[in-house]
């Protein structure tokens, strides 16, 4: 005697193919943008064939339709796998779930046709089955955010690395503009860069422009000091300009104090300083008399 | 009257605090000098509470009427709590690898500041005003 679960998956492996291609026809029809233009038509075929095969596996098993455990991992590690694609191809969130939910009507017509007669058994298999596609549906969406963090998270170490710069402005004279927000990661960076800026071009005086720091608190204070303390442990003089009204008044009402840093209130006169500290001057050009 | 609440959790709510902060006290016409100053006293409060605290959340409110403009914050954490409150008010005093400037530092920036802590997590209510003519 069949049990009801082993007739839903009956149900499903004999209509596999039409069931797909229904699946298919809706998933075109989902999003505003086709997701057939985005991914190519034989993969999003071999995707969704391979995870109705799971979700079969996954109907069949007896138990409340909880997704986990041994038998549940090959169905796991296929989301994982589909879902990064489309984080990597930038499919929204919704249309990542619409995906998923969109085989419920699928599959529950070719239900209605099969249980036609058993009303009672029909509702409790949809039921049965709805509960398992959506918590495949949650699980997605998990896996979703999880993945597109780690993209955030690789774009703001890529925008870190390119957002400290260290240039040499002249013999003996790097500059570091510093832009945004500086935590303790970002300081480190900043710190080796510049040490390794410092050795590079043999510069005797570093000026770092805050100009682009919103916010002077205690920890950037105390991340600047640390990065002024390993330039001048290499011999550098340090420099510290771009310090507006808002920025000194903030400091001294923090008690920060400052005052072992040479400073400067903008760039320029930074830079002048710079090239006295190397014996240099900025002189108008003489005009040939 | 406006208000926003922001959950600290990581280091970026801590900008995301202090960014609301400083359009707040924008839009309600504080000047620049003192939207520099409140975002500070933010940035200290809130990191405070999720590196000390384990966490917790960031109310901001603020509201101007014909006398005054006013905007307060209230950061509330779930941590072991402060000890010793007086101590940890002085200037240079840490418990961590900090400057020790934070908490007194936050309460010069601020024209009104109030904490309490116990076992429970710790309260810092603070305040920014000025007359409206």
């Amino acid at each position: 005697m069949e049990t009801d679960r082993e007739k839903t998956e009956n149900i499903i492996y004999k209509n596999r193919k039409a069931i797909l291609d229904d699946w298919m026809e809706k998933i075109k029809k989902l999003s505003v943008s086709p997701f057939t233009e985005r991914i190519p038509e034989a993969q999003l075929m071999k995707q969704s064939y391979d995870l109705l095969e799971m979700l079969r596996q996954e109907i069949s098993k007896p138990g409340n339709g909880e997704i986990a455990g041994k038998e549940s991992e090959k169905l796991l590690s296929l989301l994982r796998n589909i879902i990064s694609i489309r984080a990597e191809q930038n499919f929204s969130s919704s249309e990542t779930a619409a995906y998923i939910f969109s085989l419920k009507d699928v599959l529950f017509r070719y239900f209605r046709d099969s249980f036609a007669d058993a009303p009672g058994i029909l509702q409790q298999e949809v039921m049965r089955v709805s509960s398992i596609i959506d918590r495949v549906g949650i699980i997605s969406f998990d896996i979703y955010s999880e993945i597109r963090e780690d993209i955030i998270n690789r774009q703001s170490k890529a925008i870190m690395e390119l957002s400290t710069p260290v240039i040499k402005a002249w013999d003996g004279i790097v500059l570091l503009p510093l832009v945004g927000i500086i935590d303790t990661v970002r300081s480190q960076e900043m710190i080796e860069r510049l040490l390794q800026g410092i050795v590079d071009n043999e510069a005797r005086v570093v000026v770092i422009d805050i100009s682009g720091v919103p916010v002077i608190d205690t920890k950037v204070a105390q991340h600047l000091m640390k990065t002024v303390t390993a330039a001048t442990m290499l011999g550098s003089e340090v420099i510290l300009t771009g310090i507006s009204p808002e920025i000194a008044q903030t400091i001294i009402k923090l008690d920060i104090d400052l005052g072992v840093m040479r400073t400067r209130g903008s760039l320029k006169a930074g830079i002048e300083d710079a090239f006295q500290l190397c014996g240099l001057k900025i002189m108008p050009k003489k005009e040939n008399a | 009257m406006m208000k926003e609440i922001i959950g600290l959790q990581q280091q970026t709510d801590i900008i995301q605090a202090r960014k609301i902060g400083r359009e707040m006290a924008k839009t309600l016409g504080f000047g620049s000098a003192d939207q520099t100053r409140l975002a500070t006293a933010i940035s200290e409060i809130t990191r405070n509470a999720i590196q000390y605290g384990r966490g917790g959340h960031c109310a901001i409110s603020g509201y101007s009427d014909r006398n005054e403009r006013k905007i307060s914050i209230s950061v509330e954490d779930r941590g072991p709590g402060i000890p010793d409150i007086d101590k940890a008010m002085e200037d240079g005093y840490t418990t961590g690898h900090g400057l020790g400037a934070g908490l007194p530092g936050a309460r010069r920036l601020m024209h009104e500041f109030h904490i309490e802590s116990g076992s429970g997590g710790t309260k810092v209510v603070m305040g920014m005003k000025q007359k409206n003519f």
